[in-house]
């Protein structure tokens, strides 16, 4: 069985909550990732952002100078175990819609969404490219 | 910015498999091109486009990766014009819930395609825009 802890990447890039969407799609482009994780002044993950996020700000008119990443974000994110397949993963995110799961040591709480004490220090992020990798073997 | 037009930015190279490819082989198109969606083709006529998404359900629904690439793909493709804005682009994409456009004359959303389109325009084309990044058509 294929494992979330082997596809994987470790670590997790963030934006500041009071970023904007500027520099959201700027840390977007420069690390070539498709969301990031948002954090509040002493770090700890209040959310997550994604590109279609500032997509659908801007498509609203939102202008991306001015409007705040907390204005836009998920308010939430969803995890998986390290532990968990990746069968597990893609029916998370095809349930929930989603192309990226933040992964946990630790066994995860009943409602796959936001813990506090799960998401103070995630292990890394499982992306849908992680999937289309473990396809290509 | 937004206001750009969708022709000063849009790739011309479009990457694209063909229909009966196993799943596994388009996989690793997208791996090593490090996109997230590909145009299947029949031949020269565009049949569906197969994105990272589609990929993600087949592995749910136990699909093999030996499995042909238009058992799994969407037929359906969403275009832009090429005078059309970035912010129109925008809108598209956030309407039709997809993260790429074909670049077609007079197309705006679902459209038949039946000829390799112009070029693609992509989340992430949007992105470097706003940005403030310089285009990196081709």
């Amino acid at each position: 069985m294929c494992r979330v802890r082997d596809y994987m990447t470790r670590g997790v890039y963030t934006v500041d909550r009071r970023a904007t969407l500027k520099e959201v799609a700027r840390a977007i482009a420069k690390y070539r990732v498709s969301g990031l994780a948002v954090v509040d002044e002493e770090g700890e993950i209040v959310g997550v952002v994604s590109d279609t996020d500032v997509l659908k700000a801007v498509s609203e008119g939102r202008e991306p100078e001015s409007t705040r990443v907390e204005e836009v974000m998920t308010p939430f994110a969803l995890i998986i175990e390290e532990d968990a397949t990746l069968e597990e993963a893609a029916r998370m995110m095809v349930h929930e819609k989603v192309h990226r799961l933040f992964v946990v040591e630790e066994e995860k709480p009943e409602h796959p969404s936001l813990s506090k004490q799960y998401l103070l220090r995630p292990a890394g992020v499982l992306t849908s490219s992680d999937i289309v990798a473990y396809l290509a073997e | 910015m937004l206001d750009m037009r969708v022709v000063e930015c849009l790739r011309r190279s479009i990457i694209t498999v063909e229909k009966g490819m196993s799943i596994r082989d388009a996989a690793r198109v997208m791996k090593n091109c490090g996109i997230s969606g590909v145009l299947v083709m029949e031949g020269a006529k565009p049949v569906g486009v197969l994105s990272d998404t589609d990929l993600v359900k087949a592995l749910y629904r136990g699909v093999s990766r030996e499995a042909r690439v238009e058992e799994v793909m969407s037929r359906k493709f969403f275009c832009i014009d090429p005078s059309a804005t970035l912010l129109e682009a925008a809108r598209i994409m956030s309407e039709c819930g997809v993260s790429r456009l074909f670049v077609v004359k007079g197309a705006r959303g679902e459209t038949e395609v039946r000829e390799m389109p112009e070029g693609i325009i992509s989340v992430s084309d949007v992105m470097a825009a706003i940005a403030g990044e310089s285009c990196e058509g081709c």
